[in-house]
């Protein structure tokens, strides 16, 4: 399947990881060209190919609702949610918005262009749904950079203590805003990053409970409720604040790395209650300078050339 | 923090429908608008010194988006004893210029009855309603007849050839005792309870000035860029060029002090308006039939 064929993003359902990456290949190359061409956000978007995949994968997005926050980092969600072929009139007057617009699309289930809100709107919608006895999964995407937005904070607080109401947070981090970032969030979201990931741990502690001569190849249900126990205790660890903050925690994942995401979030749906993955991602995954260059190539004039020749993917 | 905007009530009546965030502005506001998507009434109670705190949650989550929240305003002009920190003096202003939002202000308490109804039925945009601190004008409380407001309709409440007094909220009241006295005084005026400052009822107000040449605005809150302001350019808009006084607060800080006390320091009692008006008018310019 080609990009250009994508016109819902409930086409991703049963495509294969490999089929998954060509899209990606595609999803970036069309993102490169169109920002060479005319301008806009690089690093954003390109830093989350692969969340964006994998996320939809998990999700029926005829029901579900993805809040992006900011939105400059949504063009890889709009190049799968019908706006490929009119990609070119991206920030040009009466063509595709830059940001998020819930007039554009039913798939933007909330407009923005400013950092902090998608935690709260989520919320938002995830109550009212409970509300009204319906149904379907509510996702915030927040980047570590918007996480510094007391609104956010807020946000959390108020999440955290609703212990019935699903809502999942998808935490973006880039260890960056457009700037790097400042502050003791950031670097405690760092020190997270430097842990070793949670799943594995208690991965390790199943097999190693099942290799126990007297436990054999299945768990007994007290083990699994023992192990359910282990993983708790395990995750303060490294997730800690969330934890306390009354947040499920799960991850560090690579954010570039499809089959750990979409296994992580099918994990997070299953969940009671608010769920946060942490996600570590590239600003300009995918290109080399933009990677490089986190700074500069944030937002992008058009190229004179009109083409990134020389500057591989 | 139920107990603040009287909201204990109905949480005690409809615990389900009452969200509490705490003290968080900015995400009460959103948390609204992400209701709202969902096809949710959100009621936002937030004083209008404390609205402050969320106005970009206002312009960028609730208003670009036209999404129906509606923002009950408490504590609106002057507060008394907490002084200039919680003065609800801008909120006319902050909210007037922004595209999509609806401004409404009751007279009294039976109209706060009925603009509730309005606010809670009004589903097209944001809209916003608010009243002063402690209590409103007593009337008796309506029975029935909850029918809602028209959007952008004022009333008319006493007619007079001399003088357009423009009441806003709690100065209708004002506007109507200062009318009397003026009327010891033989000047004559029409006062009328604008209930909208946005959409403003153009099309009784512009005919209306055109005809009595004169106009008087009255609000509780700051002049730059509140009603007055809207009136003012109206009028300018309509090329009516009529001599027209703005009566509200001034440039300055209000400080903490009983509200009758702030109001006399301010000249916002009836017989101080009435006083400014009739230097304005002159000596007697009106000769008595």
């Amino acid at each position: 399947m080609h990009l250009s064929e994508l016109t819902h993003p409930n086409q991703l359902h049963g495509l294969s990881i490999q089929q998954l990456k060509q899209i990606a290949l595609q999803i970036r190359e069309k993102h490169l060209e169109t920002v060479a061409t005319y301008g806009g956000h690089l690093g954003p978007g390109l830093g989350v190919v692969e969340l964006t995949l994998g996320l939809y994968q998990t999700l029926d997005l005829d029901r579900d609702k993805v809040i992006w926050d900011v939105g400059h980092q949504a063009y890889p969600h709009k190049l799968i949610t019908g706006r490929y072929n009119n990609f070119s009139t991206l920030r040009q007057k009466s063509g595709v918005a830059g940001y998020l617009k819930r007039c554009e699309s039913q798939f933007d289930h909330f407009g923005a262009g400013h950092a902090s809100t998608s935690i709260s709107a989520g919320l938002g919608m995830a109550l009212a749904r409970d509300l009204k006895g319906e149904k379907f999964k509510v996702v915030s995407v927040i980047g570590d950079g918007a996480l510094t937005g007391g609104m956010a904070l807020e946000a959390i607080n108020h999440a955290g203590h609703m212990p019935k109401t699903n809502l999942l947070v998808v935490l973006n981090d880039n260890e960056m805003s457009i700037s790097p970032n400042v502050g003791a969030i950031p670097r405690y979201l760092n020190k997270i990053r430097l842990s070793p990931p949670m799943q594995f741990l208690t991965d390790n502690l199943e097999e190693q409970v099942k290799n126990l001569p007297f436990v054999g190849g299945t768990l007994p249900p007290e083990i699994t409720r023992i192990k359910e126990g282990m993983k708790r205790l395990a995750v303060p660890k490294v997730g800690a604040v969330f934890e306390e903050l009354g947040f499920t925690y799960m991850g560090p994942i690579d954010g570039h790395n499809l089959e750990e995401l979409i296994a992580t979030f099918h994990l997070a749906h299953q969940h009671p209650g608010p769920v946060l993955v942490h996600v570590a991602t590239v600003k300009g995954k995918g290109y080399a300078i933009a990677e490089q260059d986190q700074v500069g190539y944030h937002a992008q004039s058009p190229l004179q050339s009109g083409n990134w020749q020389g500057h591989a993917l | 923090m139920a107990t603040g905007t009287g909201l204990d009530k109905l949480q005690q009546k409809l615990p389900k429908q009452y969200i509490d965030v705490g003290i968080a502005e900015q995400h009460a506001v959103t948390l609204a608008a992400g209701l709202a998507c969902e096809g949710m009434r959100p009621v936002a109670a937030i004083y209008s010194t404390f609205l402050q705190r969320a106005f970009d949650q206002i312009v960028h989550d609730v208003c670009i988006q036209n999404l129906p929240v509606f923002f009950c305003l408490d504590r609106a002009g002057i507060v008394g004893a907490d002084g200039p920190t919680h003065q609800g003096m801008y909120d006319i202003a902050y909210l007037r210029c922004i595209p999509n939002m609806v401004l409404m202000a009751p007279k009294d308490e039976a109209e706060l009855q009925q603009m509730m109804v309005t606010g809670v039925e009004y589903t097209q945009g944001p809209i916003a309603m608010r009243y002063p601190r402690g209590n409103g004008y007593g009337v008796p409380l309506m029975e029935e007849g909850w029918e809602a407001l028209p959007i952008g309709k004022a009333e008319i409440l006493r007619n007079g050839d001399d003088l357009l007094l423009l009441g806003y909220g709690s100065m209708v009241y004002p506007a109507l005792q200062t009318a009397e006295i003026l009327s010891e005084h033989g000047i004559e005026a029409t006062v009328i309870n604008a209930r909208f400052a946005k959409p403003l009822d153009t099309e009784l107000i512009v005919p209306l000035a055109r005809k009595v040449k004169r106009v008087i605005t009255l609000e509780e809150g700051c002049l730059m860029g509140g009603f007055g302001s809207a009136v003012a350019e109206a009028l300018l808009d309509h090329d009516i060029l009529v001599p027209l006084t703005r009566i509200g607060v001034p440039d300055q800080l209000v400080d903490h002090a009983t509200p009758e006390q702030s109001w006399a320091d301010l000249g916002l009692t009836p017989p101080q308006i009435a006083d400014r008006i009739l230097q304005v008018f002159g000596p007697q310019p009106i000769a008595v039939g």
